[in-house]
């Protein structure tokens, strides 16, 4: 793209060999990333959903129970319901509602974020937080 | 240097609206290629993608963000990119929304500078590593505002469809670059 290349007649290719290691490289690490996220959820023993809103954690609940918990305070809110030991948002007052498009998450791992709310669901390990996940 | 020459580089004597010969043409066509990329925006924003992870978009002004990066340079990129999040955080987006905008946008124009003054890629190749540093950008915004690292799980899927969508709108970014090129060196503009 520099005056000197330019009067050249020669034209600059479409794609250059740099381009393809380029695109392989990111794909290569996304897939790599996708796999320490698969590996991290292998390692789950004893699921528990936990709530963060706004980094601060306001309650971890077990799946096995069926609940509805409400998440956040007049001015905005969301809902988030436990049932047959997935978990979804069901309801929010935000602009864009990708949370409550968002898949549920069950034993596997997972998370739902409502990035306008600040608020993350997701599914952390909660051995040895209670005495009686180490009963199961 | 390389900005200042690429900017006075194309004098078309006379010729039709695409000059950037003086400082009240190049800023006039920026105000063009800005109020085009905030439509752009506006058009995506009318159009959301069901997708079940947030954040994927297609990023139609981006064509605009890129094709002012190859011809005006790195500031002018950024500064159209600028006010263009601003403009459609303004008008159909919140502050967050925003800040999003910029953290991404900032990351993924310092990147892409990078590679396209190294020489080695092409304006595709450019291109893709620009989604996918913008969708790494979001993330690193998403992660401050949520104080947590939850959202990083969304990063290879993010980092996917920002390079997908990076190679077609460098596609686009290439073909317009050498229309562009061919007619002003036939003085069609």
């Amino acid at each position: 793209m520099s005056p000197s290349t330019e009067k050249k007649p020669a034209k600059k290719p479409w794609f250059r060999r740099a381009d393809l290691f380029l695109l392989i490289g990111i794909a290569v690490l996304s897939a790599a990333l996708f796999a320490f996220f698969f590996w991290k959820d292998t390692r789950i023993n004893s699921p528990m959903l936990e709530i963060t809103s706004g980094g601060k954690t306001i309650g971890v609940y077990p799946l096995d129970e069926d609940r509805e918990i409400r998440i956040g305070d007049e001015s905005h809110y969301n809902l988030c319901r436990i049932e047959n030991g997935t978990v979804r948002m069901t309801e929010a007052d935000c602009p864009d509602r990708s949370c409550v498009r968002s898949l549920a998450i069950d034993r596997r791992g997972g998370q739902i974020i409502c990035l306008p709310h600040r608020v993350v669901l997701r599914i952390i390990d909660g051995t040895g937080g209670l005495p009686d996940a180490v009963a199961e | 240097m390389n900005q200042n020459s690429s900017v006075s580089r194309h004098q078309s004597p006379g010729a039709g609206f695409f000059r950037t010969d003086t400082p009240a043409a190049r800023l006039s066509l920026l105000g063009l290629l800005t109020a085009l990329a905030v439509i752009m925006g506006y058009i995506e924003y009318r159009i959301p993608l069901p997708l079940p992870v947030p954040g994927i978009k297609l990023g139609l002004c981006n064509i605009v963000i890129v094709f002012v990066l190859y011809r005006f340079g790195f500031l002018r990129a950024f500064l159209v990119s600028a006010v263009r999040i601003v403009i459609v955080g303004l008008l159909f987006g919140s502050p967050i929304s925003m800040l999003y905008g910029l953290g991404g946008s900032l990351l993924a124009l310092l990147g892409m500078r990078f590679l396209k003054n190294s020489g080695r890629f092409s304006c595709i190749g450019t291109s893709a590593a620009g989604g996918a540093l913008h969708s790494a950008g979001q993330i690193a915004v998403a992660a401050l505002l949520t104080s947590g690292t939850a959202v990083f799980r969304y990063l290879p899927v993010l980092l996917l469809a920002g390079e997908f969508c990076g190679v077609l709108i460098g596609l686009v970014v290439s073909i317009v670059l050498r229309r562009l090129k061919s007619q002003q060196n036939q003085g069609i503009i």
